[in-house]
């Protein structure tokens, strides 16, 4: 029993520090290739191609002052940081990214090496703990007590509530097509059926502007409106817990990336089960197609202009929430004709 | 299930402790010299106009009334999802009956100007 | 054990019921609240009713409390009492609560403590989801629908009034 404790920590620990190491260097690649996509250089100074730019980062903001507004509420604001990293990443303890097993002398499983925690309802348990992030992001905007903060913050709880409703809805559909809210049993049904980007394509490119709009990324990223509202809820914030704002931004997008690749794409599977393919192992496809979609949220940054506030709920409320019910009813037609 | 259930509460705790750990650091390490202009909020240099928790557009809350509704209606359609083959075409007619009586209040909402943000503009106009 | 972890998750919620009480401003009482919801969806996943404790944090912790946020920064800014009003109420719930502990700790807590604890607290049946879908959908059809018909005449109700206040 000990022994198996100190294993999970000890996968848990390695888990921890190769996602935090991707967090801190996906703004590192977003920054080089937006600079590339604008004939700019980019990070450059720091180390060879600018490759430790990201620790002097952190290391600057560790030691800088850090402000508290006057009238804010303090407790509240020191909390909210916390809050925004901690829902971002609990997602990850979900996530399957291969189908290993560390087995004892008799060739029995003893723990997972392919996921943290495979539960019944880990689809369910995803949505739940992104959904507690909005309480980071509307306390904020609330105890900075400024009033960008606060309309930073009211406009993307507004925006998160309204799509996390269309993205669960897709979820649902997803879940009536492969009988099961467990990420690791998706998986499975891929393998013997279809990835399920296919029979879903209507569901996946809902889910995907989802996604945009849940980790609040241009072309709706309209709480950090930079030419209206400075910089949104985080206005007031400054030093590590600034930092930590944009911690949760980019686990949040890791997340959704490893989220939609497992659901949509299959998650570890090749694309073809056949002899080249099926070489390489699950976790490197996985990579692979998770960091397409990573480059995939960096490469709208460079090219897509912001949305209308009213253009954002009209999207949402009018046409994808009303697209998705009916994706999903025909889906559920369809599964119970055939 | 359990050691899965075992993994979360240490992943809870790694993640906790670390979000924790670095906000106290870095209170620790930062030098504070506060001075008055520093604490005040952000207004674009000038002096703050009035309180910022004062109130604002009630859109917002009905927004999140709406939202209250379909978030409990997406709990009772997900044990659908899982044994819809069990269930079949009457099923299949229950949660039709269900989805369109729930479809009444968004046609309400929708009636009611809620997702529309543009002031004096009608629905009908879009 | 299971037996700890439920002891310590029930601690957690009943203290930070008292705090959601006596916190003087709304915003720490809302904090406090979101500690209960988890709580008890902790709860509910160390009995193995995953689906109940999902439901807990998706529906309570993740909507339901947003509301009372939304309410909380429409209203904007409440006078923080120097002396509160419900002083008695104040005595009297945290009497309550003083009683409620000992009568659960009497008759509940002890006995998770007694070998073979960890078989008493299993909800075989709730952690199956789709045990639960067939009761929803097949013997209780009616009040499945009612259902909806409730969450309608909330929504529209809710709504036509905040929409009176608003106009």
């Amino acid at each position: 029993m000990i022994l198996t404790i100190i294993l999970i920590f000890i996968k848990i620990v390695i888990v921890f520090s190769v996602v935090m190491g991707l967090v801190a260097y996906i703004p590192y690649v977003e920054r080089k290739l937006i600079g590339d996509m604008q004939r700019r250089i980019g990070p450059s100074v720091v180390g060879p191609f600018g490759i430790f730019q990201p620790i002097a980062d952190g290391l600057k903001l560790l030691f800088k002052e850090e402000v508290i507004p006057l009238k804010a509420d303090k407790l509240l604001f020191v909390l909210s940081p916390v809050i925004v990293v901690c829902a971002a990443l609990l997602g990850i303890c979900v996530i399957p990214w291969g189908d290993y097993f560390l087995v004892d002398c008799l060739g029995k499983p003893i723990i997972s090496l392919g996921y943290i925690a495979n539960i019944n309802v880990s689809l369910l348990f995803i949505i739940a703990v992104s959904s507690l992030g909005v309480y980071g992001i509307v306390f904020s905007g609330w105890s900075s007590n400024s009033k960008y903060s606060l309309l930073g913050g009211i406009r993307a709880t507004s925006q998160l509530i309204s799509y996390e409703i269309t993205g669960s809805v897709v979820i649902l559909t997803v879940a009536l097509s492969a009988k099961s809210l467990s990420l690791v049993e998706i998986v499975n049904y891929q393998k013997s059926s279809v990835w399920l980007i296919i029979p879903q394509i209507i569901g996946f490119i809902i889910f995907l502007i989802c996604g945009f709009a849940e980790t609040n990324r241009i072309p709706f990223d309209l709480p950090e409106a930079e030419s209206e509202l400075v910089s949104g809820y985080h206005t007031e914030y400054s030093s590590m817990k600034f930092a930590m704002f944009y911690m949760g931004e980019y686990a949040h997008i890791l997340v959704f990336s490893c989220l939609i690749v497992v659901v949509f794409l299959g998650g570890w599977l090749p694309p073809f089960n056949i002899f080249p393919f099926n070489l390489i192992p699950g976790t490197l496809w996985f990579g692979l197609k998770v960091s397409i979609f990573v480059l995939l949220f960096i490469w709208v940054r460079a090219t897509l202009p912001r949305v209308r506030f009213d253009q954002l709920m009209n999207l949402n409320w009018k046409i994808l929430l009303p697209v998705a019910f009916a994706n999903f009813l025909i889906s559920a037609i369809l599964v119970i004709a055939f | 299930m359990p050691i899965d259930y075992l993994s979360i509460l240490i992943f809870i705790l790694v993640i906790v402790g670390f979000s924790i750990g670095t906000v106290v650091i870095s209170s620790f390490l930062g030098k504070k010299r506060p001075t008055y202009f520093k604490c005040m909020p952000y207004e674009c240099g000038i002096d703050p106009v009035k309180d910022a928790q004062t109130k604002f557009e009630p859109k917002f809350y009905l927004v999140c009334l709406v939202f209250l509704l379909f978030d409990i209606e997406l709990v009772f359609l997900y044990p659908f999802a899982l044994i819809s083959d069990n269930l079949g075409l009457v099923g299949l007619i229950e949660i039709i009956i269900f989805i369109f009586i729930l479809f009444i209040g968004y046609l309400f909402a929708w009636k009611l100007n809620i997702f529309n943000w543009i002031k004096g503009r009608s629905s009908a106009s879009h | 054990m299971l037996a700890y972890i439920v002891f310590i998750l029930s601690l957690i919620t009943i203290i930070s019921s008292v705090f959601a009480i006596i916190a003087k401003k709304p915003a720490n009482s809302i904090i406090f609240f979101l500690i209960i919801f988890l709580g008890t969806a902790g709860i509910f996943f160390v009995l193995q009713a995953e689906y109940l404790g999902i439901i807990q944090i998706i529906v309570y912790a993740g909507a339901l409390l947003v509301v009372f946020v939304f309410a909380l920064i429409l209203v904007g800014d409440i006078p923080v009492y120097k002396k509160n009003p419900l002083k008695l109420q104040k005595t009297f719930s945290i009497i309550l609560v003083l009683i409620f502990i000992t009568i659960f700790w009497s008759q509940f807590g002890i006995l998770l403590f007694l070998p073979g604890a960890s078989n008493l607290i299993k909800f075989k049946e709730a952690s199956d989801i789709s045990l639960i879908a067939r009761l929803l959908l097949k013997d209780y059809l009616l009040p499945f629908e009612l259902a909806s018909v409730i969450l309608l005449c909330a929504i529209i109700g809710s709504l036509y009034i905040a929409r009176k206040e608003a106009d």
